[in-house]
């Protein structure tokens, strides 16, 4: 008959260290992903504005506070905030429609090298619609 | 990440700037041209709204500056050739 296997006492102590030391970091990264509080999510539509989308529109939506969230198109350095995360999104849309107007409305040689690349870029992604054009 | 500008703020910076008022079809934001030597070097956009806290945590990104140097900016702890200079040091004024 076989005799019954113990552990040290150590052998056990050190194991269960071990599994501590892993579970404390697994709890650290987790911690870090509920403190990000952040999200990305694509524009894909300018409507009821008469305005269309020549391609989605990723947007980086961050909470700031309770009350305030901030949406960002990072290639064209436009950002809007809001009280909700879809008020900040509506606001962003609000923002690229306006920089859009703004700086197409201005003689190339008025704008600055921010503006200008900005413009650059929103030509890639916005373009007035049916609607604006036979208003 | 707390809030650091409002709405009182970001209009302080506007007028340090003497930012002037420019006509688009936003609904809601005034937004304001920054000019320098008759060049547009950026825009600020201010929420409409009689609210004095609302937040306008972006308008540091429109100014290309951290939000602290907005803040101190706004407080009059920064002068305009401060920002100035920083815009210059990232290329984003010319002259």
């Amino acid at each position: 008959m076989a005799e019954e296997q113990t552990f040290p006492t150590n052998v056990t102590l050190i194991a269960v260290e071990g599994i501590r030391q892993r579970l404390s970091a697994i709890e650290g990264r987790l911690a870090e992903f509920a403190d990000f509080r952040g999200f990305i999510v694509p524009i894909t539509t300018f409507a009821p504005l008469a305005y269309e989308c020549i391609r989605d529109i990723p947007v980086a939506v961050k909470k700031v506070d309770e009350e305030q969230f901030i949406a960002t198109f990072y290639d064209a350095g436009i950002s809007a905030s809001g009280d909700t995360d879809s008020e900040a999104i509506e606001n962003l849309k609000d923002q690229i429609v306006s920089t859009f107007e703004l700086f197409a409305s201005k003689k190339p040689e008025v704008l600055g090298p921010f503006p200008s690349r900005q413009l650059a870029v929103l030509r890639t992604v916005i373009r007035r619609g049916a609607e604006w054009r036979e208003s | 990440m707390a809030r650091i500008i409002t709405k009182q703020l970001a209009l302080d910076i506007v007028k340090k700037l003497r930012a002037q008022p420019e006509t688009t079809p936003s609904k809601v934001h005034d937004i304001y041209g920054v000019y320098r030597n008759n060049i547009l070097v950026a825009k600020i956009s201010i929420r409409r709204g009689s609210e004095r806290d609302k937040g306008h945590d972006y308008i540091p990104a429109e100014m290309h500056v951290g939000p602290h140097f907005a803040k101190e900016f706004a407080l009059c702890n920064r002068s305009v050739e401060d920002w100035y200079d920083i815009l210059k040091a990232k290329g984003l004024v010319t002259n």
